[in-house]
């Protein structure tokens, strides 16, 4: 929505609000309507209040969740990780080779 | 919030200005605080505009009805939330059915002649009977039973105005009888594609002008003529185009219940009755031409009836039936030409809440159309549509709906006393405006939970990002809230 139409939409908006008022509906009708307004007003503004917090809860629960009291370390069976890639070239070259990689990953 | 777009994934661009939007937080909180505290006071000064009317100002509560309309929003935002992060993938989109049993064949055809029965007795008590709508089973029946009645007997039990209705019942006899006779015959035409559903959108104008604009709408004479004139139409359009298909888009009523039947758990397919997933049909509603029409006309229609009785259009109307009065026409013309530019403004207020919270879910993403996003989620008023109907309707089903009893003993109004009941009266102590406000007020937040509920897992379904996703519900979000405080807002200002 473009800010010339944003200020239409405001404009319009306000001009019904203030039509209605005049037409006698006044004090009861705002009363009503204020929660609607309250909220359209910050999005048609391009405001979203609480999406940062909104969306930290959506990823918060889309983690895989640990049943508490679930054991940490892994419970598969150690395995000898074989060098690769730039590991295996710098094993190849050197002299002395590396110390030999953990059992245990 | 800058207007850029969010990466695939869902993650909030990081922002500059943290501190600075921190501060226009506040102040946009301390404006919305100032506005409710000089609303509030302008109520301490001026009881009698804010003090509520209806049922609402009959009613004895216990915080004022304002209130209540504050509740259903907060109400609307914590399932807004909810939603957002508890229902995080689409589960309305596939429906799933639970077969149930088997529905006995001689059912529908005893329904059928149900329906038929009384389709018969509206025509003979509208000729024969008295012609006082107090008094003649007809606009009772019509206005109560069959307008209110049936949409609620939809929702609960399935589509059973489909096996009740007369001129179905009576082509499918004809067809049966045809057959047994060894005539078979197609019919001559198909549907058009274009025409969707516009017959039923039509048809509902037209019910709704009858019974809240036309002034002889209670004469028992006219609704037997419209009701014959009505199926007459019916037989024609089912012989053109075929019994089901004219049924399910060119019957005005069977498509307007059918549509809210939607809402139902059961489902009975190939007489096989099934348990559904709630809201679930609604997801796979066929979004025909006129469907958005059709949603945005029940809403319409309804919020109509209750401003025509309030305070903002017995203040207007009187000027627009002057400008009429002046163009030399007389009182009632001019005072149904007056309703019906009312019947088109409301019309116009309830498409304009919904065509500008689609062209703020536009705004979020601009992969979609706004064409394709406004029937993507038209869906999502049906709840609200049925919400709307029940609330406004309510105390008219409990209250004059017990009229019935009476009137099925004596239909014409003439001394009868067929059942044994025509001396029942109508128990106004059944249930108390309190009860009643309190039904009215969660009808129309559960109904918009469900609106809420159906365009989030549309949203889901729709947007690739969950910031899209989001943003696009703060919008959907705006609308059902609107569309509870106007609805709250009508009730409390009806004049009854």
């Amino acid at each position: 929505m473009s800010r010339r139409a944003r200020v239409l939409v405001v404009l319009l908006g306000g001009s019904v609000v203030l039509a209605l008022a005049v037409a006698g509906a006044s004090a009861s009708m705002l009363l009503y309507l204020l929660p609607a307004l309250a909220l359209a007003v910050p999005l048609i503004l391009r405001r979203y209040p609480g999406e940062r917090r909104l969306l930290a809860l959506i990823a918060g629960r889309s983690k895989p969740r640990r049943r508490p009291g679930a054991r940490t370390t892994s419970t598969a069976r150690p395995r000898a990780l074989v060098p690769r890639g730039g590991l295996l070239i710098a094993c190849s070259l050197a002299v002395r080779p590396p110390p030999r990689l953990p059992i245990t990953s | 919030m800058s207007s850029q777009q969010g990466p695939p994934g869902g993650r909030l661009p990081a922002r500059h200005g943290g501190r600075g939007h921190r501060v226009r937080a506040r102040h946009a909180v301390r404006a919305v605080c100032s506005l409710s505290a000089g609303l509030l006071l302008l109520e301490a000064i001026w009881p009698q505009l804010a003090s509520a009317h209806g049922i609402a100002g009959l009613a004895s509560l216990p915080v004022p009805a304002w209130l209540f309309a504050w509740a259903a929003a907060i109400v609307l935002v914590v399932s807004f939330v909810a939603l957002s992060t508890l229902w995080s993938s689409p589960r309305l989109q596939q429906r799933r059915l639970r077969a149930l049993g088997r529905v006995p064949a001689a059912l529908t055809p005893l329904c059928g002649l149900i329906g038929v029965a009384l389709f018969a007795l509206v025509i003979y008590a509208g000729y024969e009977g008295v012609p006082y709508y107090t008094a003649n089973f007809d606009p009772t029946f019509i206005y109560v039973i069959f307008w209110v009645g049936v949409p609620v007997a939809s929702v609960l039990t399935g589509d059973m105005f489909s096996a009740f209705s007369p001129w179905r019942a009576f082509a499918r006899a004809v067809r049966w009888a045809s057959r047994r006779l060894g005539v078979t015959r197609t019919a001559p035409l198909g549907y058009p594609a274009w025409l969707g559903r516009w017959p039923v959108v039509g048809g509902l104008l037209a019910f709704g002008w009858l019974e809240l604009i036309y002034h002889d709408h209670d004469n028992p004479v006219t609704l037997a003529s419209l009701a014959l004139a009505y199926f007459t139409l019916m037989l024609l359009g089912m012989a053109l185009f075929g019994i089901e298909a004219w049924t399910e888009r060119g019957d005005a009523f069977g498509g307007y219940f059918n549509l809210l039947s939607r809402l139902a758990l059961f489902e009975v397919r190939d007489g096989v009755l099934y348990l559904r997933r709630p809201l679930s049909a609604l997801a796979d509603l066929e979004i025909e031409p006129g469907t958005v029409a059709l949603v945005l006309t029940i809403i319409g229609v309804t919020t109509f009836d209750g401003a025509s009785n309030g305070v903002v259009w017995n203040t207007i109307g009187p000027h627009v039936q002057s400008v009429f009065s002046g163009l030399g026409l007389g009182p009632t013309p001019a005072d149904e030409l007056s309703d019906s530019i009312g019947l088109l403004i409301a019309l116009a207020v309830v498409s304009a809440f919904f065509a500008l919270g689609v062209r703020g879910m536009q705004s979020v993403s601009r992969r979609f159309p706004y064409s394709q996003l406004l029937r993507g989620f038209a869906h999502t008023l049906v709840p609200i549509g049925f919400a709307y109907v029940l609330a406004h309707y309510f105390s008219l089903l409990v209250w004059q709906g017990q009229a019935i009893g009476y009137l099925a003993s004596n239909p014409l109004g003439r001394n009868a006393n067929l059942f044994g009941t025509a001396h029942w009266h109508i128990n106004y102590n059944f249930i108390d405006s309190t009860a009643i406000w309190y039904v009215q007020v969660a009808a129309l937040v559960l109904g918009h939970v469900s609106g809420l509920t159906l365009a989030h897992d549309r949203a889901l379904s729709v947007y690739r990002s969950k910031l899209d996703a989001v943003r696009s519900q703060y919008w959907m979000l705006a609308v059902m809230v609107t569309f509870t405080c106007l609805g709250l807002w009508l009730l409390s200002d009806v004049n009854t």
